[in-house]
């Protein structure tokens, strides 16, 4: 299934397994968890949480930058 | 999944305890260890003047937002921010707005220096179109160091009795490896909780958040309303950045890594200052500026005024 990721204000479809979870979209989208908290709309999502087709999530990078 | 407190919904999953947090008990839990961690080392004591080093970042604003609601009736302490300007293309400009905003709507007092009015140049000016070098002399190194000269003298000329830096249990086990790397005992037997005044010129550094997981500062950035800038620094460079890496995906493995890093060096400190106490160097004012310096010219002298 499609899904839409954002990351640092950049939009792109990832396409993943049926019944992924948040954890799914990460990894696919080649980010270490531990640097990125994870929103859907307005929804802090935890690793465990399912995603569903055509989800936007949004990936928001915590670590510092200098 | 539901919280482990109230039943609520979680927002974070705190594996390296095996809890699962609201928001509400996660915030709470933020500020409850912020609280012990700053009565644990007596980092903040009565009628203190504190200086914020503030970029504009989630942890320094972080920081400041927290640290002045925490104390917001304690009349006896002054607070105000201190922000760099290090002349950074597309990168501080923003950060320094944040700050600029935060101030205004905690009504804390803020003041802005630049490398460029301090020390001449900007950071671009400084390492702009020059190749990086893994090992020394990289970007960062030109502006921490800058950066520190100019947070330190402005908050002594101000009359900090403390400066606040943001730094988490991310940036210190960073700098707790670099230094097992480098081999720099003398720094390492420095980076304990409690404020050390090394000398009367040094205004005594303390960090609140050293024993807080970064991306449960960028959490609470986020559940708090801050404002948090995603863009890295175009500078970034080093061997530190490989030590981050690393260690977030030693954690991500297993978690707690990285609380284990910072409690084993907890426990090995003693032992360090006992093995560096009789080459510990004396603190004289540098040839060139005044400012406190192990070296008869300091090394910000040395790096921006050859």
């Amino acid at each position: 299934m499609k899904v839409i990721v954002e990351l640092t204000g950049k939009k792109r479809n990832l396409e993943i397994p049926e019944k992924s979870k948040v954890i799914d979209v990460v990894r696919e989208a080649r980010v270490n968890p531990e640097t990125v908290i994870v929103k859907r709309g307005k929804e802090i999502l935890l690793e465990e949480d399912p995603v569903r087709k055509d989800d936007e999530i949004e990936l928001i990078r915590i670590i510092s930058g200098g | 999944m539901k919280c482990s407190k109230c039943g609520r919904k979680a927002v974070f999953h705190r594996k390296y305890e095996g809890s699962y947090l609201c928001e509400k008990h996660f915030v709470r839990s933020i500020e409850d260890k912020v609280r012990k961690t700053i009565r644990k080392d007596s980092m903040i004591e009565r009628g203190d003047s504190i200086a914020f080093a503030l970029s504009g970042g989630k942890d320094s604003s972080a920081v400041l937002c927290m640290i002045s609601k925490i104390f917001s009736k304690r009349n006896d302490l002054r607070m105000f921010a201190v922000s760099v300007d290090e002349g950074i293309p597309g990168y501080r400009k923003e950060s320094l707005e944040i700050a600029k905003r935060l101030c205004k709507k905690l009504g804390i007092e803020h003041h802005v220096f630049s490398f460029k009015e301090e020390l001449g140049k900007d950071l671009s000016d400084k390492v702009g179109g020059r190749k990086p070098n893994e090992w020394e002399g990289t970007a960062c190194t030109y502006c921490g160091l800058a950066r520190r000269w100019i947070l330190n003298r402005k908050a002594r000329e101000l009359k900090a009795d403390k400066i606040v830096f943001g730094m988490n249990l991310d940036d210190e086990i960073q700098g707790i490896m670099m230094d097992y790397i480098r081999g720099d005992l003398s720094r390492l037997s420095r980076m304990g909780g409690e404020p050390i005044l090394r000398s009367e010129m040094f205004v005594p550094r303390i960090k609140p958040f050293r024993e807080i997981p970064e991306k449960e500062i960028g959490l609470y950035a986020i559940l708090t309303g801050l404002e948090i800038q995603e863009k890295e620094c175009p500078y970034l460079e080093g061997p530190r950045f490989r030590v981050r890496d690393f260690l977030n995906d030693l954690e991500n493995q297993s978690p707690g890594t990285k609380f284990s890093v910072l409690k084993t060096f907890e426990r090995l400190l003693p032992s360090v200052r006992e093995i560096i106490k009789d080459e510990n160097v004396r603190i004289v004012k540098c040839g060139k500026c005044g400012e406190p310096s192990s070296q008869r010219v300091c090394k910000t002298c040395e790096l921006w005024r050859n």
